[in-house]
Formats: C-alpha cells, sequence, structure tokens
C-alpha cells in the first residue's frame, strides 16, 4: 500500500478504533497491524501526535498483567475530526471508484 | 536486541531533540508496549524487531513532532481546548471495576459513558499548567497585601528611629539639666558664702554664669543630636545598602573594621567608623552597578 496513503489512512483508522471504545496502545498498534501490512512502530508515533494535537486524553489505569496502562479516550474534537475524515474518505474514494471503473462522472 | 537495550537506544537516539519530559513519557510508553506483548507470549526480541530499527522509531517520531500543525501546538484555541479537556476529566466520574465501558452507540448518537480512574502523565503536565495559573493569581492577589506591608514595614522603623532619637536627645536633655542644677546650686552656694554683702552682684553674676552655661549646653547638646542623628543615618543606611545589594564584596577593610561593631543579623554597621568619614561614593555606585547586573 502506498506510504501517502498509509499515513493519512493509520490516522483515520487509529480514531475510528478508539472512537468504538478506550484502548491502550499496544491493543491500538496490534488491531492495526493486524489488518494492513504497516510496522508496529509507525503507529505510536502518529498515536502520539494526535493525543498532543488534542484528538485523544490519555489516563492510567492499574493492570493485573504487569504496570499501568495508558489509555486513549477520544475527545470532542477528535470525534469531530474523524467525522470530517469520514466524510472526505467516503467522498474521495467514491469519485476515485468510478474513475477507476471507467464510468462517467 | 532485548527490551533494555531498545529502550536505551531509542532514549540515545531522542536524546536533546525533544525536551526530557517528553523523551521520558515516550520510553514510558514503549516500555508498556513490551510489557504487553510479553503478557502476550511474545519475546523481547520478536517484539523489538516487529517495532523496527530504534533510530528509525526515533525518527518518525520527530517528523511526526514537526508535522504538528504550529496553530495546532502553540494557538489559543488549542490551549483553550485543552483546558476544557482537563476541565471535563476532572469533572468526570470513577469507572466500574468491569472494565470497558458497553460499546458505544454511533457517533451521531449521545455521548458514550466515559471512564477515568487516575491522572493520566499527560494529565500531569496539564495539573502543572494550572499550578502555574494558580501561583499567578496568588501573586496577583498578594500584591495589594504587599504594598500595605511595605509602607508599614517602612513607618515601623521610622518610628522605631524617632524613638531612639527622642530618647536620645531627652537623655541629652536630662543630662545637661542635671548638669548645669548641680553647677548652679554649687555656684550659689559659693555666691551665698561669699557675698552676702554682694547679694544682688552675685545673683547677677550667677545668673549670667547660669544663661553662659546653658548656653554652652544647648550647643554641647545640639552637637550631640547631631552626632546622634548621623549615628542613626548611618544605621539606616548600612540597612538599605544590606536591602539592595546583600551580597556585594564591599571594601574587606571596612568589614573588618566593623566587625566588632556589627548589627544583628551581619552586614556592614558602619558604627566602627571615625566620625565625619563616610564610604566612598565610588564604592556605591560599584554596588549599584553589581546590582544591574544581577537583575539583568
Amino acid at each position: 500500500m502506498n506510504t501517502q496513503f498509509r499515513k493519512g489512512v493509520i490516522e483515520m483508522c487509529i480514531l475510528a478504533l478508539i472512537d468504538r471504545r478506550d484502548m491502550y496502545g499496544y491493543e491500538i498498534v496490534q488491531s492495526i497491524a493486524r489488518y494492513t501490512e504497516i510496522g508496529e512502530g509507525t503507529v505510536y508515533p502518529i498515536l502520539r501526535r494526535l493525543t498532543s494535537e488534542n484528538y485523544f486524553r490519555t489516563y492510567l489505569r492499574e493492570s493485573s498483567s504487569g504496570p499501568a496502562r495508558k489509555y486513549y479516550a477520544i475527545t470532542d474534537q477528535g470525534r469531530e475530526f474523524l467525522q470530517a475524515l469520514k466524510k472526505d474518505w467516503f467522498e474521495f474514494s467514491e469519485i476515485v471508484g468510478i474513475l477507476l471503473r471507467g464510468e462517467d462522472l | 536486541m532485548n527490551r533494555a537495550e531498545y529502550i536505551s537506544q531509542l532514549e540515545f537516539s531522542l536524546k536533546g531533540k525533544l525536551p526530557p519530559r517528553e523523551i521520558n513519557e515516550i520510553l514510558r510508553d514503549y516500555s508498556e508496549y513490551f510489557e504487553a506483548g510479553k503478557s502476550e507470549g511474545k519475546t523481547e526480541e520478536e517484539i523489538s524487531v516487529n517495532l523496527g530499527i530504534p533510530s528509525m522509531v526515533a525518527e518518525q517520531i520527530l517528523s511526526e513532532n514537526e508535522e504538528e500543525a504550529p496553530q495546532e501546538r502553540h494557538g489559543l484555541r488549542y490551549y483553550w481546548n485543552r483546558l476544557i479537556e482537563k476541565i471535563k476529566s476532572f469533572l468526570e466520574k470513577p469507572m466500574e471495576p468491569d472494565g470497558y465501558a458497553a460499546p458505544q452507540p454511533a457517533p451521531e448518537g449521545e455521548e458514550p459513558p466515559k471512564k477515568v480512574e487516575k491522572a493520566s502523565a499527560q494529565r500531569a503536565s496539564d495539573i502543572s499548567i494550572i499550578k502555574t495559573l494558580l501561583i499567578i493569581l496568588l501573586c496577583l492577589l498578594a500584591l495589594p497585601v504587599c504594598a500595605l506591608l511595605i509602607p508599614a514595614g517602612l513607618a515601623l522603623i521610622a518610628g522605631l528611629v524617632a524613638a531612639v532619637l527622642g530618647i536620645g536627645v531627652a537623655l541629652v536633655m536630662v543630662f545637661g539639666a542635671l548638669v548645669f542644677g548641680a553647677v548652679a546650686a554649687a555656684f550659689m552656694l559659693a555666691s551665698l558664702a561669699v557675698g552676702t554683702v554682694s547679694l544682688p552682684g552675685s545673683f547677677v553674676a550667677l545668673g549670667v554664669f547660669g544663661i553662659l552655661l546653658c548656653l554652652a549646653g544647648a550647643v554641647l547638646s545640639i552637637c550631640l543630636i547631631i552626632y546622634l542623628i548621623r549615628w542613626i543615618v548611618r544605621l539606616v543606611r548600612s540597612c538599605f545598602g544590606r536591602q539592595r545589594n546583600p551580597n556585594s564584596a564591599r571594601n574587606p577593610a571596612y568589614q573588618a573594621r566593623n566587625s566588632a561593631a556589627r548589627k544583628e543579623g551581619g552586614g556592614y554597621g558602619y558604627g566602627g567608623l571615625p566620625y565625619g568619614e563616610e564610604p566612598s561614593v565610588q564604592g556605591d555606585e560599584e554596588d549599584y552597578e553589581e546590582e544591574e547586573q544581577a537583575d539583568a
């Protein structure tokens, strides 16, 4: 998959996953890595950036297996951003699909 | 490589390029990642291979840092939103023990229930921002109090000085009066013994002599008072000087000379200076410069 695609798409995927439920870092990375070929090391930096841009907030929760885990929860801003991204994505992919299938616009 | 090596290489690649607090947070995140992977049965070697070379990961972290839109990072709206989020998370109730919330409804629906337990590391940094704001607020509130206290303190000092001065003057006066009284009495006795013949004359002489003595006494008193005033001025100047430049290295000779006459709290009492000698004006200028440099 194209790298440029991948990055923008990963952002969307991270937002969509955390929107469904709060997750901790490892969970998020594994969920995405399971379905795409992206390197696990590339998810965390994007996750960090999205958090510092205030789309997520974090909290620590004690875990039975080992040290406390940092959970990510989506914020209102994050939800808005995800909505905008979804809209763009569906519109865009529709047009691209039409173009690629050779149909008329 | 194993986890410890991975983390330390990651730290090495990030050192100096990010604030230490952020680096520590990142290292914590990746340590947690290793722990989570191990609890799923993976080896540290596997995990580090899946993550990728530490230097590459570091590069990616740094490039993501640059990608943040500047207005997102520093804009007022950004901090405003963060503040709102902070307040929200403080107001939210703690979570139930059984874990995740029920699957959240579609985003178009109502707000899904959120859970908050302990403050996150990010919130810790937000808390420090709140603390800073509170401190600023307290300083602003304290300002009027200080504005009241400082003149009150100065007035207190002035009052003490006046009291000392007054007492000094009174003592001098009393002393003078006693002396003159004694002298006058002596003269009266003498004149009584000698001049029963020339009583009026002796009284006149006594009177004139008494007036002269009084004048002399007055002059003496005035001189004493002036000396007292100068002494007090020096004392005040030494206090004032202490405030302006507590660490200035004044002429050590003065310090040595005055060590015996030092007031409480140390400093440079001028009591040991011979009467009439003032510290050089140049010394003041030097200290003023030093203070300016310290302020700069």
